[in-house]
């Protein structure tokens, strides 16, 4: 589940910051790939549409990097199956 | 009472409401700029129903376009972006720079809108954040729609 979270999130920062995925480093901080704030927002909009999850935003400043993101989608994962 | 919480509360419906002055006073834009008549309806945290009358005397039609006068999209979408601010601003719990600045948009056109035509803009909050805010947004004319657009503003500052 962690690796089609992942591979979902970087297919998306890959077309918001228009660069071929493969040049994207999964633990490369998100400003540093060219993100800005309001991107990271959409993302956290797309992730909570795709998984029906609510993210908060003490979460949203935890999207730091692409792995630091999976970390909170798996996390809110599991405390939605657990809920 | 701040502007933001000066909004008119019809005594009957409890329908919250803003004449022009009171938008003027919450939103940064001026002629020719401020792209929303009154508001007619507004939930916060929620949505947002907007008018923007479009008359023969804007002065976008000296261009757009000289022999057939149509509103244009940019402005539409102008007007979209400056309905979700301001349900942004009248939402929003604590103090921080407002969202004012257009990220991204992904709108669609449908139908021309031409002078006579009034515009009835339907805002819907997506996502509010400190340093942005994300809106779905429906216009109509006579009910029927006329674009539509997914809209993400920005405080400016980055992550």
């Amino acid at each position: 589940m962690r690796e089609e979270v992942t591979a979902l999130l970087r297919s998306e920062v890959a077309r918001m910051i228009e660069a071929p995925e493969t040049s994207i480093d999964d633990s490369a901080h998100l400003a540093e790939l060219g993100m800005d704030s309001l991107q990271a927002l959409q993302l956290l909009v797309l992730i909570e549409r795709t998984y029906s999850l609510q993210i908060g935003e003490q979460e949203l400043q935890q999207f730091t990097s692409i792995a630091a993101v999976a970390d909170v989608v798996m996390s809110a994962l599991t405390v939605a199956k657990a809920s | 009472m701040n502007e933001r919480n000066s909004a008119t509360v019809a005594s009957e419906t409890m329908r919250e409401t803003l004449s022009f002055e009171q938008v003027r006073n919450i939103l940064a834009h001026r002629f020719p700029f401020l792209m929303i008549d009154r508001v007619t309806e507004i939930e916060r945290g929620k949505r947002l129903l907007a008018l923007k009358h479009v008359t023969g005397n804007e002065l976008c039609f000296l261009g757009h376009f000289p022999d057939q006068a149509i509103f244009p999209g940019v402005l539409i979408l102008e007007a979209m972006a400056q309905s979700v601010s301001l349900l942004d601003l009248l939402s929003r719990e604590t103090d921080r720079p407002p969202a004012k600045y257009l990220g991204s948009t992904d709108a669609k056109f449908l139908v021309p809108v031409t002078p006579g035509d009034s515009m009835e803009i339907e805002a819907v909050l997506v996502k509010q954040a400190s340093r942005g805010v994300i809106g779905n947004v429906h216009v109509y004319v006579h009910g029927k729609a006329v674009a539509r657009a997914e809209i993400a503003l920005g405080t400016g500052e980055n992550i």
